[in-house]
């Protein structure tokens, strides 16, 4: 797994590449936790995004709690289909807000 | 069947071996990433809850025939038996959202068949997914 940094229009842009799963899980929470500040808007771009399980999800519900939390935004964006089948089956596709692509998410999250 | 300690480390060699074996059964990458998440999720719960006391091992042996792939994973830890665990609440709000319970529940919901025996001081997973030609025809 590997997750790079930037900053597109006032959003922090995360790109989560290969696979999140019980063995990555931990070091992935570690880097996009630190990310969690006032009104942060943080957009996860997981096109590059393979495969994610059950722990791989519970990083992203911590992160969605935290930024919640500290009045942030966030959102997820140009998922995978096998990704995307995993977040229907799990029902996290509701509890997300999920665009199809980043400059949609970017508008969604500037708004 | 391969043998390994009931730790992360060895993660990575099982989710390897169930990948090559769903390949080689003629599964689309679709099924083949269904049968690593739930081979992850049932490892992973040994991993955590079948050794309190550290120590163990887990062993997975694939077969497979025209009909599709069977995955064995024993372990021998406390008896768990992940066929009488309730689903979760897949419908709750962020805030009530828990992750407890989901692994098993993608193992479920992956695999064909998900069958748990203990044998003397053994917990037998049977895991099957079933290739296209091995479903009834409807």
């Amino acid at each position: 797994m590997e997750i790079s940094r930037q900053e597109k229009d006032g959003v922090i842009v995360m790109a989560i590449k290969g696979r999140l799963d019980a063995s990555s899980a931990t070091e992935a929470e570690k880097e996009l936790n630190s990310l969690c500040s006032n009104d942060a808007r943080l957009l996860l771009d997981l096109s590059g995004l393979e495969y994610i399980s059950s722990a791989g999800l519970r990083v992203l519900l911590v992160v969605a709690k935290q930024i919640r939390h500290c009045g942030g935004k966030l959102c997820l964006c140009a998922l995978t289909d096998s990704v995307m089948e995993v977040f229907n089956i799990s029902g996290f596709s509701s509890i997300f807000n999920i665009a199809p692509d980043i400059d949609e998410a970017v508008e969604m999250l500037k708004g | 069947m391969i043998k390994l300690e009931a730790k992360m480390e060895s993660l990575g060699e099982f989710m390897e071996a169930a990948r090559e074996s769903a390949k080689k059964s003629g599964f689309d990458d679709a099924t083949v990433m269904q049968i690593e998440l739930a081979v992850e999720e049932a490892a992973v719960n040994i991993m955590k809850y079948a050794y309190p006391e550290g120590g163990g091992e887990i062993g997975m042996s694939f077969s497979s025939d025209g009909g599709g792939l069977e995955i064995v994973i024993t372990d021998s830890g406390v008896p768990f038996d992940v066929t009488a665990k309730e689903d979760p609440d897949v419908d709750a709000p962020l805030e009530e959202r828990g992750i407890g319970g989901l692994g098993i529940f993608f193992v479920r919901r992956f695999m064909d068949d998900v069958l748990y025996e203990r044998r003397g001081g053994t917990n037998v997973l049977t895991l099957r997914k079933k290739t296209a030609a091995g479903k009834p025809t409807a």
